[in-house]
């Protein structure tokens, strides 16, 4: 497996996501998709973003988000976590 | 760093026929810890030349053999793209000719790593490769492979735990070896789609040497630097366009893939894979659920940092007078009495032993708490704790507008606010850099330090380290709440999100802890040491020039241009409550607008000088060895008194009364007496508040004028000097407000409205700031 071309192909897929969630799903080290998603920043292929989790995102409300998929990622992340770090796909390759 | 100044620093660090050997590694993976094991106390700490990358290199005797050894700045890679230490430490390895390498990596996060081992053996240097922390990766269920990474990389690899010397003697064999028979590096070869394009493009490159050539040409390719000449840029274009129809891939993209996953492939032969967690990441996990988590994050990190200034001040505090009375004994009584028996004029016997050896004895008093701060910080960096500090910090920074990273200069601004400006750098937002830089100067130096232990000595000897971690914590309070003015107001904006590496919780190593405290000690002695002794001879002839009716000549120091110079100013710091009497303190403060250290040398040098017609009996007849026993006697005293401070522990029974206080200082020299008797608690309190947020020194004004251009530095002295003027008013004037309630309100009000009209002021700087840029934006669209 090549780090780099999997985690783009997954977030390519997934459009957001966290950087843990990514190494899970692909079992690398989270260290290493961060500097997998360090370069595809670089490259202007993906995008950070801070999902907001602890009003209206990750407990059940959509009231006060734009439907921005960040829900579930926050929702994962669980009640500890007011906001994360997520990224997004901008990439058209 | 230009390549002359590379080759320059090379040739400096060989001497004669000693091999040279360079420590390189990213950061958080004991690379300084394995630098200390090499060579010991023998180092020389500095700035690459023409940046401000710390340089620290040794010398290190191997097999009975001296070798020079240069610690590079840890970086996670060569290429560019990451400041000036990536190019300090790129620069090094292609054109210096150091004889080895060692490439230091951590076994427990062994495959991100192998990046920079990846563009290390495309220098073409003779390398040895220090599998680092073994025991952690073990503990985390790992199995390190060391025989099967040395297969992979085609170099010798050493399994170590640096912290605790454990594979330090294979380590010096497979040096002593690499030296003798240097391990021959072969340069990666790519697949053809790559090293074709990469071997065409290196042939319109510049550059002395093969090795030269193809590593510019892998960065040109990974578009972290740009083409120099229009041939060049042709050249890439050409190299990229072939790489992307041969691979499908971009030529950036595919070259860096290609690097990552043979880190992936290579970490695989070097380490296998157990089926449980480890004990230790299960640990760490635990602990950092604690310390990280939202709400215990930040209380826990002040609660640490409360925990270190109280330890050091109460732990020093035992040691305090030893310090003060044997060097006070040796360097004032001492030196004093051997020029007296000399025959030496009074004058100059009074001027060398009260003016320098007053100074030194003031820097040595202050030893043992400085030195434990220092030992406390190594501890909390190299259990990794530190870094934690900065995460747990991120959120509450980010509230501020800042990044998490902003924490990182804050904490270097402890030891000096200078390179805590300079480190301001690693922030790659403009805004973010700005607010970082104007919080700077309140982080309480080490010289201040010294300002408030003196102090603390005098006024709050129980309570010490409470009120010096007060003073710490208003530094940071006022650095958050400037960058959350500004902030808001005349610079507006987010802040950029930051992404850190987080190392595993290890137990310190004894001996790398007192190493780091010992250089930083060193470094806080000699500056501070030289500057003292230096301004207390001025300090010490100053006071005894002035005007006279015949013109310019010798007087009273009550008649000295010092004295009337600080006569002259004294009412403007009445509000914060120094009276026209205490004019040594307004020239302390004069001073100190050059360096802090000045505050206590100016201090040390007027006092020593009022009080110099005793000093002379002291030189006389003076009882050196009596003197020396009774110091010793105050070890156990301290310590007694230490245990019976704990029902206390806020030490509030010190602000009762000036007398308590004056009485608890138990000072036993000239400066700390008359800081006693020309002070009150309060008052001194108001003068360290007012100490701790005006104008740092003149080395931290050359640095933000340097970052942020005149204007921003204007504005950071004029805004330290007022704030710190409020402060110490409002403090002073809220204390003594029921003696003179009228004249109170008036001063606090006065202040109060002077800091509202700031805030509308820098609103209205905000709000042109945004007018303007709307304007750009507007012209530029159509």
């Amino acid at each position: 497996m090549n780090p780099l071309f999997a985690v783009r192909d997954l977030l390519r897929q997934r459009q957001i996501a966290t950087s843990g969630q990514l190494a899970t799903e692909l079992s690398l080290a989270t260290e290493i998709v961060d500097d997998v998603l360090a370069h595809w920043q670089r490259r202007g292929m993906v995008e950070s973003e801070v999902v907001e989790t602890g009003r209206g995102c990750g407990i059940g409300s959509r009231s006060s988000c734009g439907g921005c998929n960040g829900c579930d990622i926050a929702a994962k992340a669980g009640p500890s976590s007011p906001s994360i770090s997520a990224y997004r796909w901008l990439g058209t390759h | 760093m230009s390549d002359i100044m590379a080759k320059a620093l090379a040739a400096g660090a060989r001497s004669g026929d000693m091999p040279v050997i360079a420590i390189a590694g990213n950061p958080n993976c004991g690379k300084t810890t394995l630098f200390n094991l090499l060579t010991g106390a023998r180092q020389k700490v500095g700035n690459w030349p023409g940046v401000t990358v710390e340089y620290r290199s040794g010398t290190a005797r191997i097999d009975g053999r001296k070798m020079s050894v240069v610690d590079l700045p840890g970086v996670y890679s060569l290429l560019g793209g990451g400041g000036a230490d990536q190019d300090v430490a790129r620069s090094y390895l292609l054109h210096s000719d150091a004889d080895l390498v060692i490439n230091i990596v951590d076994a427990a996060n062994l495959e991100r790593h192998l990046s920079m081992t990846f563009e290390l053996m495309q220098t073409g240097k003779p390398l040895v490769v220090v599998m680092n922390m073994v025991d952690e990766a073990e503990a985390m269920g790992l199995l390190p492979n060391p025989e099967g990474l040395a297969e992979a990389l085609g170099v010798p690899v050493v399994p170590m735990v640096a912290r605790t010397g454990r594979g330090f003697g294979q380590l010096v064999e497979t040096i002593v070896a690499a030296l003798r028979e240097p391990p021959v590096v072969h340069t990666h070869v790519f697949e053809p789609a790559i090293e074709n394009p990469l071997r065409n493009l290196r042939a319109h490159l510049p550059g002395e040497s093969y090795v030269q050539k193809r590593f510019e040409a892998l960065r040109l390719i990974e578009d972290v630097t740009e083409p120099q000449t229009s041939e060049i840029a042709n050249a890439v274009a050409e190299a990229a366009a072939s790489i992307r129809a041969m691979t499908g891939e971009a030529a950036a993209d595919a070259v860096a893939g290609h690097r990552f996953g043979w880190a992936h492939d290579t970490a695989r032969r070097g380490m296998g894979f157990g089926d449980r967690k480890g004990a230790g990441r299960h640990m760490t996990d635990v602990i950092d659920r604690v310390v990280l988590s939202d709400w215990l994050g930040v209380p826990i990190f002040l609660a640490v940092l409360y925990a270190v200034f109280v330890v050091s001040f109460s732990g020093g505090n035992i040691f305090l007078d030893l310090f003060d009375q044997v060097s006070a004994t040796l360097l004032i009584d001492g030196v004093g009495h051997l020029l007296h028996v000399l025959g030496l004029p009074d004058w100059l016997v009074a001027v060398t032993a009260g003016g320098v050896g007053g100074g030194l004895n003031l820097v040595f008093t202050f030893v043992p708490p400085i030195g434990l701060t220092f030992v406390f910080l190594a501890l909390l960096e190299d259990s990794g704790y530190m870094a934690r500090a900065a995460y747990a910090m991120d959120r509450l920074m980010r509230k501020m507008g800042l990044p998490g990273n902003a924490l990182v200069p804050m904490i270097v601004g402890f030891g000096c606010n200078v390179p805590a400006i300079m480190g301001s750098r690693i922030i790659e937002d403009p805004r973010g850099r700005l607010l970082t830089v104007l919080m700077q100067p309140f982080m309480s130096c080490s010289a201040r330090l010294t300002i408030y232990m003196a102090f603390a000595v005098v006024f709050f000897r129980e309570s010490g380290g409470q009120v010096v971690f007060a003073l710490y914590v208003l530094g940071i309070v006022v650095a958050f709440l400037t960058a959350l003015l500004i902030g808001r107001t005349a610079v507006r904006g987010e802040a950029m999100p930051f992404v850190m590496e987080l190392p595993p919780y290890r137990l310190p190593s004894l001996r790398s802890v007192l190493l780091q405290a010992w250089q930083r000690l060193k470094v806080f002695l000699m500056r501070v040491g030289r500057v003292i002794a230096a301004i207390g001879i001025v300090l010490f002839i100053l006071p005894g020039i002035g005007w006279t009716g015949s013109g310019i000549a010798t007087t009273d120091i009550e008649h000295s241009f010092l004295a009337e110079g600080s006569k002259a100013l004294t009412p403007l710091f009445t509000p914060m409550g120094i009276e026209k009497d205490n004019w040594p303190a307004v020239s302390g403060l004069i001073a100190g607008a050059a360096a802090k250290e000045i505050v206590i040398g100016a201090l040390n040098g007027i006092y020593q000088r009022q009080d110099s017609a005793d000093q002379m009996a002291r030189y006389r007849d003076p009882d050196l060895l009596g003197q020396l026993v009774a110091a010793l006697q105050t070890v156990p005293d301290n310590a007694v008194a230490l245990v019976t401070t704990f029902g206390d522990p806020l030490g509030l029974a010190a602000f009762e009364s000036s007398e308590a206080a004056t009485e608890a200082s138990g000072a036993s020299n000239a400066t700390l007496k008359a800081i006693a008797e020309g002070f009150t608690p309060l008052s001194a309190f108001a003068y360290l508040v007012f100490v701790l947020l005006y104008v740092p020194c003149a080395a931290a004004m050359g640095a933000l004028k340097r970052e942020v251009g005149w204007g921003w530095m204007g504005f950071s002295v004029a805004y330290g000097v007022g704030l710190g003027w409020g402060a110490a008013t409002l403090i002073y004037q809220t204390g003594t407000f029921a003696a003179h309630p009228q004249s109170s309100a008036l001063w606090i009000a006065g202040v109060l409205g002077a800091f509202g009209l700031l805030i509308v002021g820098l609103r209205l700087i905000g709000d042109r700031t945004v007018a303007r840029a709307r304007l750009r934006l507007a012209e530029q669209r159509t």
